[in-house]
């Protein structure tokens, strides 16, 4: 139980969660829980880069939010070091707050509430195979909000989202390991046309403005997304404590994903490969 | 021995492997490289047929036009323009000809004639070289009217809005009007009249069902409007632009009464008249475009243009004028407030 002060609401965020094992190496787990929170970031959908996340209280005329999560998960040890998990949840959300983005005036509100719903399934295999350590995770997954009788997927949404995570000792010494991603690229809002409209005051027209017709909110994707990061690492002693030479190199082979398309038709790509080196260790 | 020997064997055979599989992925990051990204995916729409329709119902005109555009894949920012190409000389490429307009006014049927702008002075004034028009039309609180508007190249239109009705006004006994702090604010309420606020106790205005308008004014005078660095505001020498506020769906403005700037010294007392602009739901939320979000940042916040148009876009839009008796300012006041400047 929680109690919300700003609200003075005393919540109640029970959790029940059961398991059977089928077989020595199987089990199967049932989990409910509903949850509550009065911390939001004020944000935007449309923000495409966010140097730092404000985080603010539910403002008092909202209810605390809210979510109820269902979730039923299986697992499997299918060999020795080698696990396979899968599962399906769906979360619904109740009273989410977001900041008002159609505020105009002082009399609009600056924040809004709305529902949300994100329903899904996890797969993933994590293990040892051959010279190999690491985990593949596949999601497929659907999140929609509702707020302001609009409904559309949040900027965050990826239907499918696929992760592979590999670590192999190359030597003693040396040791390399990569990372890929795969996904659904992520939503946003086009303009799909412009067109011109007299500029209207109450008393008159006083002139005309081109402006850029949008399609439903979010109903757009990003093309797909798909990175390869990879890493060296040489272990060695400086003054008898253990050190690390390494390599990361991120975007290996210079994908060029979108960051986005700006009003006058450019296209921003995201980051270009990047190599850090360095050396981390103890030394006292 | 052996199965040492084995071990080593296979840890030979694994690092072979790995070497390979390094080898294969190294090659196939070549292939990869700069690989492109394909375009983004999304339902798409068929704007070649889709037409905007705006047009603003006014008592105060004798003419009504009706403004068509069509829906364009690039900005005229983007457009490589010939200007000599172009069958006008005044470089409109969005309005549309050739199209029927039909207006109904409580279901009956206005004439609508189509307009062409023939000289550079009707093109500036309205931005469209064709146009749909009626002439003296008789715009009336209360009334339906509905505009369709078809085209054998296009997607029919349609927009209806309701003309509003007029405020009243309710006179009440006139209050002194002073402040020490050197800003001229109003209040609706004579509660706020501490803080600086100057009650407008002359004056209210109440709608047809009787609820008084008593929200709080909390713009401020712009003393840059008196004092000329605004000179858009000195040239129509209008004492309204900061006290313009937007109140559920009227808009309020105080203009001097000569359209003068006025000279305190050679005034008895200043002469205000209070504008109530009842609107329609369009024109309420074209009146708060200015105010969105939607500036020309790539960062910015998409916000879909108003639209009333069914199956289109634009905006139907109408408004009704509603002028108070004058209202009398104290003159010392406003000498006081002058000279302190």
């Amino acid at each position: 139980m929680t109690h919300f002060s700003l609200q003075d609401t005393l919540t109640f965020s029970p959790q029940f969660s059961c398991g059977v094992k089928i077989s020595p190496k199987q089990e199967i787990q049932l989990h409910w829980g509903r949850y509550h929170q009065d911390l939001i970031t004020i944000g935007t959908e449309e923000v495409i880069l966010s140097m730092f996340d404000a985080w603010v209280t539910v403002p008092q005329y909202f209810p605390v939010m809210a979510c109820t999560q269902y979730a039923l998960s299986y697992q499997c040890e299918i060999r020795r070091h080698l696990e396979l998990n899968a599962s399906v949840f769906h979360k619904y959300f109740s009273n989410l707050v977001e900041y008002n983005t159609t505020k105009f005036s002082t009399l609009d509100p600056d924040f809004v509430n709305g529902t949300g719903m994100a329903s899904g399934l996890e797969l993933s295999l994590r293990g040892v195979l051959g010279p190999f350590q690491g985990w593949l995770s596949y999601t497929l997954s659907q999140v929609r909000k509702e707020v302001n009788g609009v409904r559309y997927p949040p900027k965050y949404d990826k239907p499918h989202d696929l992760d592979l995570i590999v670590n192999c000792r190359l030597s003693k010494k040396w040791s390399m390991g990569g990372r890929f991603v795969l996904s659904s690229g992520t939503p946003f809002t086009k303009i799909i046309a412009y067109s011109h409209q007299p500029f209207l005051s109450a008393t008159n027209v006083i002139g005309c403005n081109e402006f850029p017709i949008y399609s439903e909110r979010n109903a757009w994707r990003l093309p797909v997304y798909h990175r390869l990061d990879i890493n060296f690492i040489k272990r060695f002693c400086m003054f008898s404590r253990p050190m690390e030479f390494y390599i990361d190199v991120a975007n290996v082979y210079a994908r060029l994903n979108v960051l986005a398309y700006t009003r006058d038709r450019q296209t921003w790509i995201q980051m270009p490969p990047l190599a850090t080196l360095g050396i981390r260790g103890k030394l006292w | 021995m052996d199965s040492d020997a084995a071990i080593g064997d296979a840890r030979d055979q694994g690092e072979i492997m790995v070497k390979r599989f390094l080898l294969l992925g190294i090659s196939a990051l070549f292939l990869l490289y700069g690989c492109p990204a394909g375009p983004p995916t999304g339902p798409d729409v068929d704007i070649s047929c889709k037409l905007t329709m705006t047009s603003l119902l006014s008592s105060r005109d004798d003419t009504l036009y009706v403004y068509v555009s069509e829906w364009n894949k690039f900005s005229e920012h983007d457009r490589d323009f010939d200007y000599e190409s172009i069958d006008n000389p005044y470089g409109d490429f969005w309005s549309v000809s050739g199209a029927t307009v039909k207006i109904e006014v409580d279901g009956s049927s206005q004439l609508v004639e189509a307009d062409t702008a023939k000289t550079p002075w009707q093109f500036y004034i309205h931005n469209w070289i064709y146009r749909y028009i009626v002439r003296s039309p008789e715009i009336l609180p209360g009334q339906h009217w509905e505009i369709s508007v078809t085209h054998p190249d296009y997607d029919s239109v349609f927009a209806e809005t309701t003309i509003p009705d007029s405020v009243e006004f309710r006179e009440f006994p006139q209050d002194t009007i002073r402040s020490d702090t050197g800003i001229l604010r109003f209040s609706w309420n004579p509660a706020d009249a501490t803080e600086g606020y100057l009650p407008v106790l002359s004056f209210t205005a109440i709608r047809n069902d009787g609820m008084l308008y008593q929200r709080e004014m909390l713009q401020e005078w712009n003393p840059e409007h008196r004092s000329g660095a605004d000179t858009r505001s000195q040239k129509n020498c209008e004492i309204q632009y900061a006290l313009a506020s937007i109140m559920d769906q009227a808009r309020l403005s105080i203009k001097h009464k000569n359209d003068l700037y006025p000279n305190p010294d050679s005034c008895e007392c200043f002469y205000f008249q209070m504008d109530v602009f009842s609107m329609d739901d369009g024109l309420y939320h074209i009146e708060l475009s200015p105010y969105r979000p939607d500036e020309l940042s790539s960062f910015s916040v998409p916000v879909q243009m108003f639209s009333n148009v069914h199956n289109g876009s634009g905006v139907l839009a109408a408004y009704q004028r509603s002028s108070t008796p004058r209202i009398i300012i104290d003159r010392e006041f406003f000498i006081d407030y002058i000279k302190e400047e």
